[in-house]
């Protein structure tokens, strides 16, 4: 008898817990899995000090992340506008699907805050839409410059992925370099669609014009099929890649075929920050690959958005209003990655680092310029 | 609406009220006309600039897209800088285009369509790129080759461009369909708005016009009839505070003006009335003032006619006495045929002119018991020669004992009036008779009732009002009856006038019984027209024996007249009576001064300083012993002085004319030794 009432008193006493329990927060995530980890660790620790304001926080995800289509990322975007528990999304995972998105979330009064979309257009997506990046405009200097600061000028060859992502981001570099008086050799397009590049012809053209530098502007997975080949042909030429360059790609690269590529990095991996180091060593027991940039700039993501709703409260209006604050009346918030303040288009102030693949995985990165 | 609104609203709240609710349904239909129209401007000019937009960049996309595929086609062909250049130029600005409108609001299906453009154009130049490398290379057949793969994707691009198009096709035609649809809502809000306005216009009119206009109207047609003299034109208790007021205000000076036209009704009634009381007292007077004047002339005539009719009859008297005892038959019959019928005409004569007298007299004012029958006598004795000149016979039935309240000269008046009425009136040609008689009426009444056979009256109902008359304008005023109606009503009785069922008129006077003469009556002094003891004419009087009279009595006659002075003289010598004659008072005080007399006789009217009274006061001063032996003889009855005045009684005055017993009465009377 005494059991049966001590049952029911915990029985009560859990519905109660249950009924004064807060609707949770939800955030939208259109990441790719290394930026899905990355944010969800985020919620996890902010869940387990209690949420915001007594609030659960969790995430919505939606798949088809990983593709540069602006289809996919326009249905994407129209699911998590449509939801009313969407307080504000995280994403897309490239510059190419943010910027399709961004249209949609703008249109809709949704928060985007887009960890590591670079493309300069983005600065003219909308007052909804944030990043945790800077703008490419900032990065092609930056990549034009290396190439400019070799001595002697190397033949500089560039090809870049043909979509919102890779087109800009190649006219800073190319317009930088002509700036700086060097024409590249080669300067063609490709595309991440395996049937529309004939790898083939196309590294054959590009050796034909003998390049020192290749200066990539696009994304690991692609430059991985072309890695063999461009090699084979060309294997003393020196390979700089943008911040696309980043990805699960790096983690595949058991055999170290992409040693001794250099590319743009948006944080310091190497700073100086428990948190940062409690992340790695979170991914460490966790088995899974060193987090990238995405995976920091997501988690950082999150406890921006977090940072927001505890302050204005779960209005998507509020929540942009309050993101337009930082960084101009209100402090910049301290992420793994750094102090995050938002210019007027919503960008953050750019930090570049160039980290060589091969060298050490985790080296110190070389600063911006 | 009407009926909710409360009594005495005031007119300007309700105008304001109904103005607001107008003013503010007219803004807010303008507005909501204005923003609709703005609205749908707006939308239209949003979706025409997105249409031109779009169509413009689909046209330039395409455009672009044929250049940038012929400028690839070209550089395959002949591999050309140049045709590089263009294909990338153009390349480019077909980029920047899509991806400028990416930024449009667009809709999702619009967006994924340029997106779809957009990769299609990008891939197209991927797969010319690879294509120039092979032309570059010199692999022409190789390069041929990627056509294929270009081709691809240009058809893939061309296809989403036309699925674009069509897109916008598709939704222009929705959009001009939602247009038309809203121009119908416009138009249909826009009659719903108008007919609301005229709703309300309609409800303003209607309030103005029965809370307004109406009430005006009912003010204006009061206003009217009162004007038109309709005293009892109001105006109705009105909603609006104002009308009421001014309602309010109208019904009181209505008030106001009723009572003031019944004023001065009441005024001009009474001035009216006043004006013919003072009309009718003025026609009074001068009728007065015409009788006292005619009273006062026949006073005088008949004075002037008494001296030389005392003459006359006493010389016919004389005459005829003095014939009657001649000898000779024919003397006698001169006696009897002429000097008797002289004498009787002079005396008739005689009598005429003492009822002018008695008629003329001035009227004392005071009533009382009135002989009906004597009286009535005097005034038809008046008429009587003109009723028999005129072929008229006036019968007089009235019974002797009666006696009524009246005031002799005004019942005179009265009967004269009445009798000179009749007579006009058979003077027509109709009538021979005026029958008078008096009967007892109701109560103490004595009915006077005058009743002739002639016309009657054309109008009897105006008998008695003033100035009414059938007469000719030279023989009548129209004053007779109402002036009898006046004098009667003053001795307290009633006229009336009335049409006698056999033809002819009828006039009742009603007067006050009297039942005999009263003691003060009697106790009276005797009128002086009343005449003498009669005494018969045919009665030759005795002659004075001594017994009667002293031995010969001496009296003096004093008369201006020589005729009576003579006359005089005859009647008492044949008395055996001395008799000194005097022509006026100087010469009688000179003969009393001288003489012894019994008796003197004296006219009153005299010329030179001393008169009859002049004389009368002279013997009361020098011969006081005389003093009741005085007579006097006189032609002027109103100039007699009363006894109180003179101490004379009544029984020493003897009227002119005479008779020859009359005045021998009178002297005997005043010789006797008791005097």
């Amino acid at each position: 008898m005494a059991l049966h009432r001590r049952v029911t008193t915990l029985m009560l006493v859990a519905l109660v817990a249950a009924c004064e329990q807060k609707s949770p927060y939800t955030f939208g995530v259109v990441l790719d899995t290394d930026g899905e980890r990355g944010a969800g660790l985020a919620v996890e620790e902010i869940n387990a000090h209690g949420g915001i304001d007594g609030h659960i926080l969790r995430l919505h995800s939606v798949g088809g992340a990983a593709s540069t289509e602006a289809r996919v990322a326009l249905q994407t975007a129209a699911i998590l506008a449509a939801d009313p528990n969407v307080i504000a999304v995280i994403g897309h995972t490239n510059s190419s699907a943010s910027l399709s998105a961004s249209q949609v979330y703008n249109a809709e009064g949704v928060v985007q805050i887009a960890p590591n979309s670079s493309t300069p257009l983005y600065s003219m997506a909308g007052r909804y839409s944030f990043r945790l990046t800077g703008s490419d405009e900032h990065q092609g200097v930056f990549l034009a410059n290396h190439v400019l600061a070799m001595s002697p000028r190397p033949r500089t060859a560039v090809l870049f992925v043909n979509d919102d992502y890779g087109r800009p981001l190649r006219d800073v570099v190319v317009a930088r370099l002509e700036v700086g008086g060097l024409e590249p050799v080669y300067d063609s397009p490709y595309s991440e669609r395996e049937t529309d590049t004939d790898i083939a012809e196309m590294i054959e053209a590009l050796a034909r014009s003998r390049p020192d530098v290749l200066i990539w502007v696009g994304r690991s997975l692609e430059f991985v099929r072309i890695q063999p080949v461009l090699t084979k042909a060309l294997p003393k030429l020196v390979v700089l890649a943008s911040d696309g360059f980043a990805g699960s790609a790096l983690a595949r690269d058991s055999l170290h075929a992409l040693d001794g590529v250099r590319y743009v990095r948006l944080m310091d991996p190497n700073r100086k920050d428990p948190r940062l180091d409690s992340l790695y060593a979170r991914y460490r027991r966790e088995g899974w690959p060193t987090p990238t940039d995405q995976a920091v700039l997501s988690y950082d993501a999150v406890l921006v958005l977090a940072d927001a709703v505890r302050a204005a409260g779960r209005r998507r209006e509020a929540v942009r209003t309050w993101l337009a604050r930082v960084g101009a009346d209100l402090p910049p918030i301290q992420g793994l990655s750094g102090p995050i303040a938002f210019s007027a288009e919503g960008d953050r102030l750019p930090q570049y680092f160039l980290e060589t693949i091969g060298e050490s995985r985790l080296r110190p990165a070389h600063p911006s310029p | 609406m009407i009926r909710l609104l409360p009594k005495h609203h005031t007119l300007r709240r309700t105008l304001f009220v109904s103005g607001l609710l107008i003013l503010i349904a007219a803004v807010a239909a303008m507005l909501g006309s204005v923003k609709m129209a703005m609205s749908q401007r707006d939308a239209i000019e949003r979706e025409s600039n997105a249409f031109m937009d779009e169509q413009r960049i689909a046209d330039q996309i395409v455009a672009l897209n044929y250049e940038q595929q012929l400028a690839a086609y070209r550089f395959l062909q002949r591999p050309d800088s140049l045709y590089l250049e263009v294909f990338r130029s153009r390349g480019e600005q077909a980029y920047r285009e899509m991806r400028g409108y990416l930024f449009h609001d667009l809709s999702p299906e619009s967006r994924l369509q340029v997106e779809s453009i957009k990769e299609s154009q990008q891939q197209f130049e991927v797969a010319a790129e690879r294509a120039f490398d092979l032309a570059r290379q010199g692999q022409s057949a190789a390069a041929l080759r990627r056509l294929a793969g270009m081709d691809q994707h240009a058809a893939a691009l061309d296809s989403a461009v036309r699925q674009f198009l069509m897109a916008r096709s598709n939704q222009r035609t929705a959009f001009q369909g939602q247009h038309e649809v809203r121009a119908r809502e416009f138009a249909f809000a826009l009659i719903l708005v108008v007919a609301g306005l005229v709703v309300l216009v309609l409800i303003l009119f209607g309030v103005l016009r029965e809370r307004v206009i109406m009430p005006l109207d009912h003010l204006a047609t009061a206003a009217r009839r009162l004007g038109d003299g309709d005293q009892t034109a109001r105006v109705p208790s009105q909603v609006f505070a104002e009308f009421d007021s001014v309602a309010t205000g109208f019904n009181q000076m209505a008030d106001r003006v009723r009572q003031a036209r019944e004023r001065d009704v009441a005024q001009n009634e009474e001035l009216r009335e006043a004006l013919a009381h003072l009309r009718d007292t003025q026609e009074e007077l001068v009728q007065h003032e015409k009788l006292s004047a005619m009273g006062q002339m026949l006073a005088g005539i008949a004075h002037e006619l008494n001296n030389p009719l005392a003459g006359v009859l006493g010389m016919a008297e004389l005459l005829r006495d003095e014939l009657s005892v001649a000898t000779e038959p024919r003397m006698r019959r001169l006696g009897f045929d002429l000097a008797a019928p002289l004498a009787s005409e002079a005396r008739r004569s005689g009598d005429i002119v003492r009822s002018l007298l008695s008629f003329a007299r001035k009227s004392s004012g005071r009533l009382g018991p009135i002989a009906l029958l004597a009286n009535t006598k005097v005034a038809v004795d008046l008429r009587s020669a003109a009723y028999a000149q005129a072929g008229k016979k006036l019968v007089l039935d009235i019974p002797p004992s009666l006696y009524v309240e009246a005031e002799k000269q005004k019942l005179q008046h009265v009967i004269v009036n009445i009798v000179n009425n009749a007579l006009d009136a058979m003077l027509s040609g109709r009538g021979t008779t005026l029958r008078i008689h008096a009967e007892p009426g109701t109560g103490e009444m004595v009915q006077l009732i005058f009743d002739d056979d002639g016309p009657g009256f054309a109008d009897v109902r105006a008998a008695f009002e003033p100035f009414y008359t059938t007469k000719p304008a030279e023989r009548g005023t129209g004053l007779g009856l109402m002036l009898t109606q006046k004098f009667v009503h003053e001795f307290g009785g009633t006229v009336s006038a009335e049409n006698r069922d056999g033809g002819g008129a009828r006039v009742t006077v009603a007067l006050r019984h009297a039942a005999a003469l009263t003691t003060e009556e009697k106790e009276m002094p005797p009128s002086p027209e009343v005449p003498p003891p009669p005494v018969a004419a045919d009665v030759v009087p005795a002659r004075v024996s001594g017994g009667h009279m002293a031995a010969r009595p001496r009296v003096l006659v004093v008369d201006d007249e020589p005729s009576l002075r003579k006359v005089q003289s005859r009647i008492l010598e044949l008395e055996n009576i001395e008799v000194l004659l005097a022509a006026n008072g100087e010469e009688a005080r000179d003969i009393l001064a001288a003489e012894q007399v019994d008796l003197v006789i004296s006219d009153l009217r005299m010329p030179g300083a001393t008169d009859g009274r002049g004389l009368i006061a002279w013997i009361d001063v020098h011969q006081p012993h005389l003093s009741s032996r005085i007579l006097i003889v006189t032609g002027d009855l109103n100039g007699l002085p009363t006894d109180v005045a003179t101490g004379i009684p009544p029984e020493r005055v003897l009227a002119k004319p005479f008779t020859r017993d009359e005045y021998l009465a009178r002297v005997r009377a005043a010789l006797l030794p008791a005097h």
